[in-house]
């Protein structure tokens, strides 16, 4: 091991957060990179462009079963609990 | 007669008891008060239970541990850096850059959780350790067991012992000691800030995340490339999804395995004569400075975050920068959920998770190219 470049600590602090920070930064646009150029995601948006409309006639409202909240946290629950976790209490749910 | 006197003599004098001392019993009950909190506590019980264990072992005298067989291998897959980028490629290979890559400004999260290395650095070299002794101690700040013990090998073999007790000791009250410091930096309005949905990542974007950042990385960071490497390396696996074997393999079977060599190996270096100095008290204490002040800066930066988006995004997920995968992002969502129970910021917290994974492997190279 050589000498130290140099023993402020303060200094060496510095000299550190900077290299991280720098480095991360970096990699963010990197990450941006990557999504600009993926071709994937320009096929997709091509397809999703060219699909033609699904019909013209008009929409029928379509009537969904509102579950309430209760019923839904049940049915949430029993499922998560399948999946072998016990114990295991629904608190919210966020309907997107 | 005499021989049989004689015989019994030297099976007394080869016995551990004949050397045996205080410093020996004070660290074997160290070593069992350890395997408490890892069995009964569980308290990282994956980790701390070997560790505890070598620890007790270390401390027979006489053993021969030193000499060329199962012990000695095991400490030389640590001395020659064997084991930690064995672990990071399993770490790798269950590691999910998705979230990370939907929000590429969650690494800056990352970096600032990073902070509480450096402090602790500082104040290891106000303390008197040397700078390279400073350097090994700050790594406990980024919660990343493999990276500590790596850098603890390299520039600090006499303090491994202690460094990787406080630093899988802390990952594992990470439920404890980040809470206090993440309410106390932010408001009940910013805790209760719902995030949206993140994008969807393509698979194009998974795999070829891994390689280019290896690349550029490692190329400016040659120390850390065997870490970096193993870890993308890892994560290719998980994510091309023609290697589902290799990933299997990595993320259970060569894990478990390297797990057990690399904590049994660490608790061996825990002798008395390596063990009992002021100077572990010191490590200690040092480690838990470097964890608080690396929450409190991703909190920190967080809201700085939360300040320049307008409210988009919580604070509280600054606190998963430190590396405790997945540990750290999980606080986040109890935290977040005890302000708004409507608020869901697991995979938010993730980014961040994952980029302390990095930001920390970054930090230790920096410092390496300084003082290795």
């Amino acid at each position: 091991m050589g000498e130290p470049i140099t023993t402020n600590a303060f200094l060496i602090m510095i000299i550190n957060i900077t290299v991280v920070f720098a480095v991360l930064i970096m990699l963010s646009y990197v990450i941006r990179l990557i999504h600009y150029v993926d071709p994937t995601v320009k096929k997709a948006s091509a397809a999703k462009l060219s699909t033609p409309p699904v019909s013209s006639e008009p929409e029928v409202p379509v009537q969904y079963d509102q579950m309430d909240e209760k019923t839904l946290i049940a049915v949430l629950t029993t499922a998560i609990m399948a999946y072998g976790y016990e114990n295991v209490k629904v608190t919210s749910i966020r309907r997107l | 007669m005499d021989a049989f006197t004689v015989a019994l003599q030297a099976v007394w004098n080869n016995s551990g008891y004949s050397v045996f001392t205080f410093g020996n019993l004070a660290m074997i009950i160290v070593g069992l008060g350890l395997l408490y909190l890892s069995i009964v506590k569980k308290y990282e019980p994956l980790l701390l239970a070997p560790i505890a264990f070598g620890c007790v072992l270390a401390n027979f005298p006489n053993t021969g541990f030193d000499e060329p067989g199962v012990m000695s291998a095991i400490g030389m897959g640590i001395k020659m850096e064997i084991f930690p980028p064995l672990i990071f490629l399993g770490v790798g290979a269950m590691t999910d850059f998705g979230p990370l890559i939907a929000n590429p400004s969650t690494v800056l999260l990352g970096a600032a959780a990073q902070f509480g290395v450096f402090v602790a650095l500082a104040g290891a070299m106000a303390l008197g350790f040397t700078e390279a002794q400073a350097c090994a101690i700050g790594i406990i700040g980024g919660a990343d067991g493999p990276t500590a013990i790596y850098m603890a090998s390299k520039l600090a073999p006499e303090l491994l012992g202690a460094i990787a007790v406080a630093a899988y000791s802390y990952m594992s009250l990470v439920p404890l000691i980040q809470p206090p410091i993440m309410k106390f930096f932010t408001t009940k309005k910013e805790r209760e800030i719902e995030m949206g949905q993140l994008r969807e990542v393509t698979k194009f974007e998974r795999v070829v995340f891994p390689i280019v950042s290896t690349i550029l990385i490692s190329l400016l960071l040659p120390p850390i490339a065997s870490l970096i490497g193993m870890l993308m390396l890892g994560n290719i696996f998980r994510e091309s999804g023609v290697t589902d074997r290799l990933s299997d393999t990595a993320q259970n079977s060569l894990i478990n395995i390297v797990t057990i060599f690399l904590a049994l190996g660490t608790g061996l270096t825990m002798s008395a004569e390596n063990f009992l100095h002021l100077k572990t008290l010191e490590i200690i204490a040092l480690g838990l400075v470097a964890f608080a002040v690396g929450t409190a800066a991703g909190v920190i930066f967080g809201k700085l975050m939360c300040k320049v988006s307008g409210g988009k995004v919580n604070p509280l997920i600054g606190s998963a920068g430190v590396s405790a995968v997945p540990m750290a992002a999980r606080v986040s969502q109890i935290v977040g959920q005890q302000a708004n129970p409507r608020n869901y910021l697991l995979m938010h917290a993730m980014g961040p998770n994952v980029a302390g994974v990095i930001g920390t492997a970054v930090a230790a190279g920096t410092m390496l190219a300084m003082f290795q």
